[in-house]
């Protein structure tokens, strides 16, 4: 019989943990009585989940479905269409919280800070149809985190009132005609 | 005949207290768990939660009586009525006080070992007529416990009886006046409570049931009532494995002066389960469930010897006179 | 291949790769991650990209080793290459972030974002952040029409754009502009791309410069597609496509790799002609049947409608767009005498010649084409009715300079180098057609003439053939030889000297050739063309000097040939089933009950035979999957599924046997052809009884008793297996080769990528309850995510690779670079019987052409229509695109015409067509067309992009003067409208596509009519 097993036998640890334990008789309970006790949410708590605008009152989201693929329980199914003035965005979004986990991962995925989470989370309904979240009542009417953030401002499309070359960090177009080398 | 009437009155008083009791168990587990892992536990129904067992009792009771179509009906529903019927029938030779107890049995003490062995068969039935790989599992693992652990539990008893020369428990109890059991054996009652736990297949023994491996073990297909009555026999096993430690080592309801005076003998009785039942629920919450291969290894390498060692020794000590 | 196979180390490891292409080739044929992307598989190697850099060591001492562009270096024996050496890593990344310095921040809006060859090749590369803080050059867009989208500044300058529009598919309005950080692809001024293999490009771009446009419209990523592997159902090339669905419509046409047809291209109609399955005139609901319930028809409806036609005879007419199964069912039905395959007699004509050269010689495939050093077209314009086999025939002019490379030790995959060396130097092509076509520019010699000459150059090159047995002749001396032999012809029989001279230089060429691939087609409707051209064929049997050239014959649908198979001695013409149709019996009733129409339209019926078909059937049941004129007029309509949503079988113009897999379960009650049949012959049973051997002729007296077994249908059949099974069991006929193929089973492969999104939540509107995805009783692919990967199918409903998104990911499937799948089966090839050319009514068919022909007067006008590759095929002209792209009326005439006539090129004159001939009726038709003046042209020989009427097919004469202003406004305003109806019904497709994403049709069983 080694030491190991000796000292196993002796049943030291099993009774140190227990006189741990018991020592937590009086210490405080770190519950919070919900919901007469309201916790704490930071910011960045991930709860109900929202489509922004950027400063100009523009939808954020393009529609590029990469919150939907991210998604691990795929609950997020949105349609793309082109305006006429050439911006991008959802025929129709659609997040169905009866199934949403609050992960977060859309609003990791999101290339244009349109998706976030906030720290809404009473999200009970009794019919779970209720749940099923539409555009209307996602989109907010403002930019959440990330104020200045303009996607079509840094992209190289073209869109109504911003021409090519003329998001940031670009030049003009290039005349393809012209003689310059 | 009145004689008989008295008696299964004292019966049905028994009972009746016994099940709620079991049921005001769970609550009190939940919360000393609660407490000890810096929470509140079940607070919300009746005054701090008390009523929660009995909330969860009228869910349970309005459940589907659901007997799967894979099982062998019969069995299946027979072996949740075994199991509480044994350990039921385990409490008629408990002496609670001078007064009560059900039957003065003069091999009381055997009764509750066949009893106890009985009671496996609950469980192995369970597990076979589920006619599920889990309960399967959890029945054949309570099959080897019990057979393993119940060799000793027998032999640690030994001791006492050595000591007191009888199988009857409330000769026992008379025979701790001058002083409890425990004084001399110490190892008996180490080794009793042990078997016990695994007996009663509570944490850290609860391999039969170990969630983590075996979804819920032998009663993986039972819900509803047959789930009830499970449940119900694992709290009143531990209500009796306490019950007979305070009975085999403890002295029963006896005290010694000043304070056997300052509450009935029931009263003290019921004290000094609760101890144990407390201690029960303890083990629970720090203790973590061993292997399967370590429990039987830890029963027959370490356990039986011991066991027979101390049996030895008393027997030694009670030639010799020392005792 | 094995001789060619050298052992080569990379990173020290030994690989066997084949010494006959490049390094990169090699090392991605080892499943190796190498990025790359101006070298393209079936493009080769131009160097312009750096990016697939190596480190290559001297020998095993070599610490140092040297950078070298894998895709520019050959495998040599016993070569030591590193990938992952340092330096070629570095290198590497040191390009690709160089190339992303002005590649705008796009990829949410992009189309190309997912299955991006540049995404692909940055991660691959381990470039991940931007250190270039500089701005970035912009280019503006160019509108280059209705498919193909433009977005220039995500262009890395690769060059495979160019190279494939320009060099490959021999495009004329793309190139490139700019230069050094200013180059820039595109055409010289904005307008739609020309070529028929634009939509190429948005495969071959490796970035998002060119898009899918009407993709793009209507846009879901590749990992959300739901796809199947499916077969072009527009033309009868057969080329493999995958097809993409989701919400329940159809979302886009990717190519589909097929080694031995497709490759890695497809023509822009099947690329883009999938919109008619979308389309508003689709048929959703019966027509004629009552419903029990409102909500859904049941079987039982189906069959109380039908309870009333037991035992009475239907006409069956079949059709080339119908899947081999429908029509082989219909046949069985209706019973083979009564079946028709719903050509006219002319064209029964042409199918006996065609089933008689397919029973002769196998049509080699398009990647056989291409290895033809002479090809020779005569009576097609392939490049608008096959034009993937266009497309081959281009690579096949590229022989000429490969070779001439080749005796200068440069390999064919050093592409620019082969171009360079060839210069313009071509493979010879012969094209002799009625009508110019495209690919007359390559073309050696390219002969327009009428379409009765174009047998008589046949004819005397066979006599050639068989007069001339010296192949060394000079070409003064064939033509010698050729006037000699038609010195005694009357006038009319005569070649003329463009014909001469184009008889003798073929008959020189074909002389010279190693291999010569002849393709000719049946859109001109010449059966004494096929029948001359057969006999052609066989005079090279006879001659040792001269390898045999392959005979192709290009049929104008999917089907043909798979029709023509089931075409036996006792099918119908139209003609004869329109007689037939009002036969009394003994009891003065009638025999017929009606016809059973089958996905056919009767397309070149006029409208009095279509009268005569409505007033003499009693009932005209018609299945379609869209709305036509006989729709229209039936009685009873059961909507059929189009090729996306139905399974079955079509036979490509060689016999090749292909199955198209369906897409997505239809919206009830619309289910496949074969599913309706199915239903109907519960109730009127089945005429054709079983036979054990089709060579048994059923109606001698001693096989009769033995041979025959009634063919009692137990049940419905649930599967396309079934089904076959049922086949195989009670009919010789039917081909063993597809039941056999059905009977291997598999874990099914999924519909859908592992990355499919927004599963529980696209019907959440509909119902937050998620429904169970489709099943599908005996189906090799699921409806779902889950299933079995990819790799274990040839057909791969979609290709995609870990670390390869795009389509290049096809090489992690190839089992080397351009070689077939992994996975690839034999194809199955289909057998011909004689038994059509038995019937003695299409027999004499030589003959009558003859004397047509000879009858012909010389002055008599010839009109032929050209073919046009988005609007002559039934199906693809519904694409709203399409119609966007219908030009202006207009007509090519000779330069004297036009003098007699004083009109001038280009100008807007009024045509009026007449009948000459005297039994004909007087008809006559007035078009206004703008003119067009070839001087080459023979006088008797107009062709125009605009139909004559069907009475005006032969004979007819021409007068023309010039349109007067109000006439040509009328005309433009006319055909602006008809621009605008496309443009809007372009738009309100969309708008109704956008509303059905919202209302997904939840089908828990695909098959049959009860959705449980």
């Amino acid at each position: 019989m080694n030491k190991n097993s000796f000292k196993n036998s002796l049943l030291i640890s099993q009774l140190r943990t227990m006189w741990l334990v018991i020592k937590h008789t009086f210490t405080k309970a770190d519950t919070v009585q919900y919901p007469e006790q309201k916790p704490y949410l930071a910011p960045r708590y991930r709860g109900r989940i929202v489509l922004t605008r950027d400063h100009g009152g523009e939808e954020r989201c393009v529609a590029c479905n990469l919150c939907a693929v991210a998604c691990p329980v795929d609950c997020i199914a949105l349609q793309q269409v082109v305006d006429d003035d050439g911006r991008k965005r959802a025929d129709f979004f659609r997040i169905n919280f009866s199934r949403c986990i609050l992960c977060g991962f859309c609003e990791e995925a999101c290339p244009t800070y349109a998706i976030q989470l906030t720290p809404d989370v009473e999200l009970a309904e009794y019919d779970r149809q209720n749940l099923v979240y539409e555009k209307e009542h996602l989109l907010i009417n403002g930019p959440g985190k990330y104020p200045d953030y303009s996607f079509y401002q840094q992209s190289g499309i073209a869109i109504a009132g911003k021409g090519k070359g003329e998001a940031e960090q670009e030049r003009p177009p290039i005349d393809v005609k012209g003689l310059m080398p | 005949m009145p004689e008989m009437l008295w008696k299964l009155l004292e019966i049905t008083i028994i009972i009746a207290l016994l099940i709620p009791m079991a049921a005001m168990l769970v609550w009190v587990e939940r919360r000393l768990i609660g407490i000890w892992q810096d929470r509140h536990g079940p607070n919300r129904v009746g005054p701090f939660g008390v009523l929660q067992s009995f909330a969860d009792l009228l869910k349970i009771l309005g459940k589907e009586d659901w007997v799967p179509p894979f099982s062998d009906r019969l069995v299946f529903t027979l072996a949740p009525i075994i199991g509480a019927i044994c350990v039921l029938m385990s409490f008629a030779v408990v002496p609670f006080s001078p007064d009560i107890g059900v039957s003065n049995l003069n091999i009381g003490l055997l009764f509750f070992l066949a009893m106890a062995s009985l009671a496996v068969y609950s469980v192995v039935l369970a597990g076979w007529a589920s006619n599920s790989k889990y309960a399967l599992l959890g029945g054949m693992r309570a099959a080897a416990q019990t057979v393993s652990y119940e060799v000793f539990m027998g032999l640690s008893v030994m001791g006492v009886v050595l000591l007191t020369g009888t199988f009857n428990l409330r000769e026992i109890v008379l025979a701790q006046t001058d002083g409890w059991l425990i004084q001399s054996q110490f190892v008996g009652f180490f080794i009793f409570l042990i078997a016990g736990i695994a007996e009663s297949h509570r944490l850290p023994f609860d391999l039969p049931e170990a969630e983590t491996e075996l979804t819920a073990g032998f009663h993986t297909e039972y819900s509803g009532l047959k789930f009830a009555l499970f449940f119900l026999g694992e709290y009143l096993g531990v209500t009796l494995i306490s019950a007979m430690s305070v009975v085999l080592f403890f002295g029963g309801w006896l005290m010694p002066e000043p304070l056997a005076s300052w509450l009935p003998p029931l009263l003290w009785f019921v004290i000094k389960i609760m101890c144990f039942v407390m201690f029960f629920i303890l083990l629970r919450t720090s203790l973590p469930r061993p292997r399967f291969d370590q429990l039987l290894k830890f029963g027959w390498m370490v356990m039986l010897p011991l066991a027979l060692l101390n049996l030895l020794v008393t027997a030694l000590l009670r030639l010799t006179g020392v005792l | 291949m094995t001789e060619n196979t050298v052992t080569i180390f990379i990173d020290d490891e030994p690989y066997q790769v084949s010494n006959t292409d490049n390094l990169l080739a090699g090392v991605l044929s080892q499943k190796l991650n190498l990025p790359y992307f101006c070298w393209h598989p079936s493009m080769g190697s131009v160097g312009a990209c750096r990016q697939c850099a190596v480190t290559q060591f001297q020998d095993e001492n070599d610490q140092h080793g040297r950078l070298v562009m894998a895709c520019t270096t050959p495998v040599t024996d016993g070569m030591r290459i590193s990938i992952k050496n340092e330096s070629a890593s570095e290198f590497r990344e040191q390009i690709i972030s160089a190339m992303m310095t002005n590649h705008p921040h796009d990829c949410p809006v992009c189309a190309e974002g997912g299955e991006c060859h540049l995404q692909d090749m940055t991660v691959m590369t381990g470039h991940s952040a931007r250190e270039y803080q500089g701005t970035k050059r912009t280019f503006s867009n160019q509108y280059l029409g209705e498919l193909v989208g433009h977005e220039m500044n995500r262009c890395i300058t690769c060059y495979r754009c160019t190279r494939f529009y320009n060099d490959y598919a021999g495009g004329k309005d793309f190139g490139v502009y700019g230069s050094k950080n200013q180059v820039y692809f595109g055409r010289q001024t904005d307008g739609a791309l020309e070529s028929e293999f634009s939509g190429n490009l948005v495969e071959v771009c490796p970035t998002g410069v060119f898009t899918n446009k009407v993709f793009s419209a209507h846009y879901t990523r590749k990992w959300d597609l739901q796809s199947a592997p499916s077969i072009c159902s527009h033309c009868s090339v057969g080329c493999n496509l995958s097809i993409g669905e989701r919400y329940g419509s159809v979302r886009r046409v990717m190519n589909r790799y097929n080694s031995e047809i497709n490759g890695y291209f497809l023509c822009d109609r099947g690329r883009f002609g999938i919109g008619y399955v979308n389309s508003e005139q689709r048929i959703k609901q019966v027509k004629g049947i009552e419903q029990q319930s409102p909500l859904q028809l049941s079987a039982l409806d189906v069959s109380k409608a039908f309870s009333h036609f037991r035992k009475k005879n239907f006409l069956g007419i079949g059709s080339a767009r119908a899947s081999l199964e429908s029509n082989f069912y219909l046949k069985n039905i209706v019973g083979k005498d009564n079946f028709s395959a719903g050509y006219h007699n002319d064209e029964m004509q042409v199918a006996v010649q065609h089933s008689k050269i397919l029973k002769q010689c196998k049509p080699e495939s398009l990647t056989d084409i291409e290895t033809s050093d002479l090809v020779f077209i005569v009576g097609e314009d392939i490049t608008q009715t096959a034009p993937r086999m266009a497309l081959s025939v281009r690579q096949a002019l590229r022989n000429a300079a490969i070779d001439k490379a080749s005796t200068m030790g440069i390999p064919s995959w050093q592409d620019s180098a082969v171009r360079t060396i060839g210069g313009t130097k071509l493979s010879p092509l012969f094209s002799l057609h009625s009508t110019s076509t495209k690919l007359d520019d390559v073309a050696e010699q390219a002969l327009l003439s009428p379409v009765a000459r174009i047998s008589l150059c046949v004819q005397s090159l066979t006599n050639l053939l068989t007069s001339l047995k010296n192949s060394q002749l000079s070409h003064i001396e064939v033509e010698q030889k050729l006037a000699e032999y038609y010195q005694h012809q009357n006038h009319q029989r005569q070649l003329n000297t463009a014909e001469q001279n184009f008889v003798a230089s073929l008959y020189q060429g074909i002389c010279r050739a190693k291999k010569t691939t002849i393709i000719t087609g049946t859109s001109l409707v010449n059966a004494e063309l096929l029948a001359d051209l057969a006999e052609l064929v066989q005079c090279f049997q006879e001659r040792d000097d001269i390898n045999t050239p392959n005979l192709i014959v290009v049929p104008a649908n999917c089907n043909s040939v798979g029709v023509l198979s089931l075409l036996d001695k006792h099918s119908l013409s139209v003609e004869q089933m329109l007689d037939k149709l009002p036969e009394k019996n003994n009891q003065q009733q009638d025999v017929y009950q009606g016809v059973i129409i089958l996905e056919q339209e009767l397309a070149r019926c006029s409208h009095n035979q279509i009268q005569q078909l409505r007033a003499s059937a009693k009932t005209l049941i018609v299945l379609d999957h869209t709305k036509q004129r006989l729709s229209e007029i039936a009685d009873i309509v059961l909507p059929s599924t189009p090729v996306s949503e139905g399974d079955g079988h079509y036979i490509n113009y060689q016999g090749r046997v292909q199955k198209f897999h369906q897409v997505h379960p239809p919206v009830l009650p619309v289910q496949e052809s074969w599913r309706w049949l199915d239903m109907v012959a519960d109730t009127l049973g089945i005429k054709v009884d079983s036979e054990v051997a089709d060579n048994v002729d059923l109606s001698t007296p001693r096989n009769l008793n033995k041979q025959i077994k009634h063919v009692n249908k137990q049940e419905t059949c649930q599967s396309l297996t079934q089904l076959h099974h049922f086949f195989a069991d009670n009919y010789a006929l039917w081909p063993q080769l597809i039941a056999a193929k059905a009977q291997q089973e598999s874990k099914p492969v999924a519909r859908m990528s592992h990355r499919a999104s927004g599963r529980t939540s696209q019907m959440a509107n509909i119902m937050v309850h998620e429904a169970k995805t489709t099943q599908k009783f005996d189906d090799s692919f699921s409806f779902s995510m889950e299933g079995a990967s990819i790799k274990q199918t040839s057909d791969m409903p979609f290709t995609w690779a870990p670390g390869w998104n795009s389509n290049q990911s096809i090489g992690r499937y190839q089992e080397h670079i351009n070689g077939p799948l992994q996975q690839q089966q034999k194809a199955s090839f289909i057998t011909f019987s004689t038994s059509l050319a038995e019937n003695e009514n299409w027999q004499e068919s030589k003959d009558i052409a003859v004397n047509s022909s000879a009858k012909q007067n010389e002055n008599c006008l010839n009109y032929v229509q050209q073919k046009n590759i988005y609007l002559s095929e039934q199906q693809a002209a519904m694409t709203p695109e399409f119609q966007l792209l219908k030009q202006s009326n207009c007509i090519f005439i000779n330069a004297n015409t036009a003098l007699k006539a004083g009109v001038k090129n280009q100008q807007w004159c009024k045509l009026v067509f007449s009948a000459t001939g005297e039994n004909m009726q007087l008809v006559s038709q007035s078009v206004i067309s703008q003119i067009s003046i070839l001087p080459n042209l023979p006088e008797t020989l107009a062709f125009g992009n605009f139909s004559l009427c069907q009475s005006l097919s032969q004979e007819i004469e021409m007068k023309i003067t010039l349109a007067n202003d109000q006439e040509v406004t009328d005309y433009l305003s006319s055909y602006n409208d008809d621009i605008l109806t496309a443009k809007a019904s372009k738009e309100s497709l969309l708008t109704r596509l956008k509303e059905n994403d919202q209302t997904i049709p939840i089908r828990l069983v695909s098959g049959g009519l009860t959705d449980a």
